[in-house]
């Protein structure tokens, strides 16, 4: 039986101080930006990838925690990914936005951001995507379901933008395989 | 969630937690792979103007053979003991340990529980207690000293790695998790030496997944 991310959220979940988690954050990407000699696009390159690795693990704590059975739409989607996923692991809800006609893209406003919590950007580093690590993660753990979706930063508060706004596209919907290299 | 300094006013989900620290090690071999390869290659293969490639499932993540997400071939490479690696993984906890003393003094203070530390016998007992229980929901285990600068801390389930579980076996297991020690071993070096003391700090795996910091500083209390 599927169960709402305020349940999940309350009942079964072991939680932390969310500064601790900002500050833990913080410090590894300040040490990407000076191993990789500021060079932005590198740094979201290698939050992409860690949030990659964290999604393919994080949907078994999903599937497990919630039960959450198949979506039949990309609304149904986007309801669990909001409503349940963020809540669940980051205890916020963010605001989804900007269907397109086809209703395979939308938009996810992040009214809170628990990564960058405190966090200014110097004025050179215009580059980075400082939550590009929440692109990965969202990108990893929905192939595991069989999506095929594209995830993208377009706004970000740390830039000086209104509001902070990520979209995400469904490519294609996989079929049912053995994942590569477990055959 | 009594023990716990930071309080409970915003939460969010430890796992958060969990799996961004168990990304640190492979993350630390795929930077100094990235940066062995663009000191090597004879064109900058990292110009400014390449935009982000995302991560997908059969996209390699570093030039180390097998290199793919959810694969664990990346503890394969050479690099593993590098002392470029260590470091890197050292300096994340390092950098940790500096700003969570800060935070910890911070919310310490308001709630009266601590204002200063006299002796450094307090600053070990503050990271058996306070740093252990944030960052892993319990304390240390044991806490012994020499009462001259020598100080030995036992965790006997440590959370990092204690699901830690090679294919190849055992003895695979242990000296793979030895590369993540250094990241505690570098929170409380940060710890210590925000209250101005300098210290070597080490770590052994005793009894798998119990772990042992030894801790020498330079003061002889």
């Amino acid at each position: 039986m599927s169960r709402s991310g305020e349940e999940v959220w309350k009942n079964s979940t072991e939680k932390i101080n969310s500064e601790l988690f900002t500050l833990t954050y913080g410090s590894v990407v300040a040490q990407l930006c000076s191993d990789y000699n500021n060079n932005y696009n590198l740094v979201n390159k290698q939050l992409d990838s860690m949030g990659y690795n964290i999604g393919i693990r994080l949907i078994e704590e999903f599937l497990a925690k919630t039960g959450a059975a198949r979506c039949h739409t990309m609304k149904e989607t986007a309801e669990i990914i909001l409503k349940v996923g963020f809540k669940m692991f980051l205890n916020i809800t963010p605001q989804v936005d900007n269907w397109s006609l086809d209703n395979r893209q939308f938009s996810l406003i992040l009214n809170e951001n628990p990564l960058a919590d405190f966090v200014e950007l110097p004025s050179d580093a215009k580059d980075l995507w400082y939550s590009q690590i929440l692109c990965g993660v969202l990108r990893g753990a929905l192939h595991m379901v069989q999506l095929d979706v594209s995830v993208w930063f377009v706004k970000d508060v740390l830039k000086g933008d209104d509001i902070t706004e990520l979209k995400l596209k469904l490519n294609k919907i996989l079929k049912d395989e053995v994942p590569a290299g477990e055959d | 969630m009594s023990g716990d300094l930071l309080g409970d006013k915003k939460l969010v989900n430890a796992a958060c937690l969990d799996l961004f620290l168990q990304e640190l090690v492979p993350t630390s071999i795929r930077v100094s792979q990235n940066l062995n390869d663009s000191a090597t290659s004879s064109q900058s293969s990292t110009s400014k103007e390449e935009s982000v490639e995302p991560t997908l499932i059969d996209l390699q993540l570093s030039t180390i053979k097998g290199d793919l997400p959810g694969g664990v071939e990346v503890f394969e490479s050479s690099l593993i003991f590098s002392d470029d690696v260590t470091v890197r993984i050292e300096t994340y906890g390092f950098n940790l340990g500096m700003r969570l003393a800060e935070l910890l003094m911070f919310h310490g203070a308001q709630s009266n529980t601590y204002n200063k530390f006299v002796d450094v016998l307090e600053i070990l007992k503050f990271v058996c207690r306070d740093v252990w229980w944030s960052l892993y929901g319990k304390e240390m285990d044991n806490l012994r000293t020499n009462h001259r600068g020598t100080f030995v801390l036992v965790d006997s389930n440590y959370k990092l790695i204690s699901r830690i579980n090679s294919a190849k076996g055992f003895s695979d297991t242990l000296t793979k998790s030895k590369i993540y020690l250094w990241f505690p071993c570098g929170v409380i070096r940060g710890i210590v030496l925000s209250f101005g003391i300098d210290c070597d700090v080490s770590a052994e795996i005793t009894k798998f997944p119990a772990v042992t910091f030894n801790i020498k500083t330079t003061i002889n209390n």
